[in-house]
């Protein structure tokens, strides 16, 4: 444990939000990452033997059993934390969600990672560089266990279909004059494709805002940096010829639909 | 080729879709489907083949022709 989150543990139980048996308590998201700031959110991940029964302020739905996870909300030194207290169930049910079983066998097992899924991304995502506050072990576990998962592959795919679909649109849109419409789905397209590559790279995460931090995270040889932040803040488009700049955007798609490999 | 064709590569296949057609090819014709890009001609395409893989023009040059006779009926590609 970091000297940064000694007191977590004991400030969660002074307040009554720590549960009795828990398997592992972590914190992860953005401060755990090192990208934190002054108005970030603490995410600390709390993991019970059994669903937790505690007074949650909120609850995320999630495509599990039970089917929601309650979230404890408090606020220590004007640091918002967000609790959120999975049951080992709903975790062993996720990794199998997530197992190259299920991607071999479910053509259309990339759906499960796509909006619906997005409380279990997150969660999933954030496992690699989560800071254990109690069970280590069990945490290392679940770790090599997503690791050696297709969840690279299942986001990746995810992150194509998406692509794809608004390329498709971009592409429509296009072909019916409709050039403002076309922009926007192109520009969609654009951040879903760089999702794929990063995911494809092991940045499975999906959050816009942290799509520059986490392609500078990436080792890959299909864009540069400099290359997709020109196309990310559109700093070439002319609004004289809208229609080059979805070409441009259509054929970056493309370069990376053929790069990863599912 | 299209701009909304769908492009997936697997370990050992790639797959192109573009309407209701998916044509499946061996993962080793992405490098020519790639090259694919409304100016090169078939020449050129193997021509590249040879440059990178240092394999025989000829036998670029049919395989080039292979992967573009499989797409065009499927309007992936077109000869002009």
């Amino acid at each position: 444990m970091t000297a940064e989150f000694e007191n977590c543990l004991s400030e969660l139980e002074r307040r009554g939000l720590l549960p009795g048996e828990h398997r592992a308590v972590y914190v992860s998201g953005s401060i755990a990452r090192g990208w934190g700031n002054e108005t970030s959110d603490l995410d600390i991940y709390v993991i019970t033997p059994e669903p937790w029964t505690g007074d949650g302020e909120a609850s995320a739905p999630v495509a599990l059993e039970p089917n929601s996870v309650p979230i404890g909300i408090t606020h220590v030194n004007k640091v918002r934390w967000d609790i959120e207290y999975w049951s080992e169930g709903q975790v062993e049910q996720l990794v199998r969600k997530v197992s190259w079983a299920s991607f071999d066998s479910n053509p259309k097992a990339a759906d499960l990672m796509t909006s619906p899924m997005q409380h279990e991304l997150n969660f999933l995502e954030r496992l690699p560089y989560a800071v254990p506050l109690a069970g280590e072990e069990w945490l290392l576990a679940r770790r090599e266990e997503v690791a050696s998962s297709a969840l690279r592959s299942l986001a990746t795919s995810a992150q194509l279909n998406l692509a794809d679909a608004y390329l498709e649109d971009a592409v429509g849109q296009l072909k019916a004059s409709d050039l403002e419409s076309s922009v926007l789905s192109a520009k969609m397209a654009f951040g879903h494709s760089v999702d794929a590559l990063l995911a494809y790279n092991g940045e499975v995460g999906r959050s816009w805002k942290w799509r520059a931090r986490r392609f500078r995270e990436v080792e890959q040889e299909v864009l540069t940096f400099e290359q997709y932040w020109a196309l990310e803040t559109m700093r070439d488009f002319d609004p004289e010829s809208p229609a080059r700049w979805v070409e441009e955007v259509v054929q970056v798609c493309r370069s990376i639909s053929f790069e990863v490999v599912l | 080729m299209p701009m909304d064709l769908r492009i997936r590569r697997t370990k050992d296949k790639l797959l192109l879709m573009y309407g209701e057609s998916l044509v499946e090819l061996s993962d080793s014709a992405a490098f020519i489907v790639r090259e694919f890009d409304g100016r090169r001609t078939l020449s050129d395409v193997a021509q590249r083949l040879v440059d990178t893989y240092g394999i025989d023009f000829d036998e670029a040059l049919v395989d080039v022709t292979d992967v573009a006779e499989a797409l065009v009926p499927h309007a992936m590609v077109e000869f002009v």
